[in-house]
């Protein structure tokens, strides 16, 4: 019989709190309706949805999937989601679309065990700082058409702020969690533009990172 | 015999920034006098033979009150008006119509009024904003992203006093409507338009 014995504590490492937000980028296919779509789940290195082209730091900060590395650690503030449409967009459909995208889904947080921290249409998460200014279309030989849409204030203040009391959400290392976005209601397909959307979550926060 | 009430356990509780929503339809080309927020749960039709709810729709799980253990701690309202799709372009009228002669009412317990207001008074908070140029399209196609009051994530009315906000217990009583006390209205454009009400607050949720 061997002896037993209790297990060596973990070193305390030496971290740095940084302003810088986690986030990841997903893809919401062009003309097909759409899947859930997951958040954090997929780290840098690994294929992107649909493309299957592996992420870089353009699509995600995260070095392992749904949860900080050792001995990272993050506090959280709040949300935010942005969409790009690429190439000059066919708009013909883009009011449909903006209603499937934000009115008719759930933006859902989960935290540890796949427990919803948080659940409210994704009209509600704004995107933060985005384009603005003006457009003006001339051209009426083609379908040179735009839109920098944005949902809130085009503001770096504009976030879903998740806080209670000012006091942040403290995600410690190896937890897990991820965000979500999926369609309860059913929803045909989206027709903007000639190309898939990149859409990208933000949690804003604090990192705590190693020095 | 005479016995004590058994004393209820009480739950560990989670505060969550989660606000309670539900959303009702104003309907094109019918008569509309009243909507009612909070009263029919996931599950239950969004208007009289129509669609189930969903958790798009709202995040009430029983009719005007909250299960137990859950708590509620209410700080305002946000009022979300939705255009669905390419809006005909009678919507503005429509908008400037719902506005203009509604009121906003919410009741906590035995149906005892908490707040009287003008619609106007309860903003949108978060709303669709930006440009958009459009060409060439051939096609009758019109946008309308309006919102009341600015397009703000915090923009909600106000019901604390004092910062303080208002606890609502487990199994308490409470609805919102948004009302045409002036008589019913008729809106004309394309599609329903969908109210979308938000208790925003703190919900204190079970482990």
């Amino acid at each position: 019989m061997s002896n037993i014995t209790v297990s060596r504590p973990a070193g305390a490492a030496l971290l740095r709190k940084l302003t810088q937000p986690l986030f990841d980028t997903n893809i919401l296919q062009n003309g097909a309706a759409p899947v859930p779509l997951q958040f954090f789940q997929i780290p840098f290195g690994g294929a992107m949805p649909v493309t299957a082209v592996a992420k870089t730091l353009c699509d995600t900060n995260m070095t392992q999937a749904a949860q900080l590395g050792m001995p990272q650690m993050f506090d959280l503030e709040g949300f935010q989601f942005e969409y790009f449409i690429h190439a000059n967009a066919d708009l013909a459909n883009i009011a449909t679309d903006i209603f499937f995208l934000y009115e008719q889904s759930v933006f859902t947080f989960f935290f540890g065990q796949a427990r919803p921290w948080l659940e409210v249409p994704l009209s509600q998460i704004p995107t933060g700082t985005a384009l603005t200014g003006t457009n003006s279309d001339g051209d009426i030989t083609a379908n040179t058409e735009a839109t920098w849409l944005h949902n809130g204030h085009a503001s770096v203040k504009s976030l879903y702020r998740f806080t209670v009391g000012k006091k942040a959400i403290r995600v410690q290392s190896a937890e897990s969690f991820y965000a979500q976005i999926t369609w309860p209601n059913g929803v045909g397909a989206f027709t903007w533009g000639v190309a898939n959307s990149r859409v990208r979550t933000y949690m804003v926060g604090s990192l705590y990172a190693a020095l | 015999m005479i016995t004590k009430e058994r004393i209820e356990s009480r739950a560990a509780l989670r505060q969550l920034k989660q606000p309670l929503f539900d959303t009702g339809h104003i309907l094109t080309g019918a008569a509309t006098i009243r909507v009612n927020f909070f009263q029919a749960p996931q599950g239950q039709p969004i208007v009289a033979a129509g669609a189930l709810k969903t958790e798009a729709d709202t995040n009430l799980t029983q009719a005007g009150q909250l299960g137990r253990p859950q708590e509620f701690d209410l700080y305002g309202f946000a009022l979300e008006l939705i255009i669905v799709g390419n809006v005909a372009e009678t919507t503005d009228t429509d908008l400037g119509m719902i506005y203009d002669t509604g009121a906003f009412e919410f009741y906590f317990g035995q149906q005892r009024p908490w707040l009287q207001v003008p619609a106007d008074q309860v903003p949108n908070g978060t709303g669709i904003e930006g440009a958009v140029a459009c060409a060439n399209d051939g096609a009758a196609v019109n946008y309308l992203w309006a919102h009341n009051g600015e397009g703000a994530s915090d923009a909600m009315y106000n019901f604390t006093i004092g910062k303080k906000p208002i606890p609502v217990g487990s199994l308490e009583n409470f609805s919102a409507r948004l009302d045409w006390p002036g008589g019913a209205i008729t809106i004309t454009g394309a599609a329903a338009i969908r109210a979308r009400c938000f208790m925003k607050g703190v919900l204190y949720a079970a482990l």
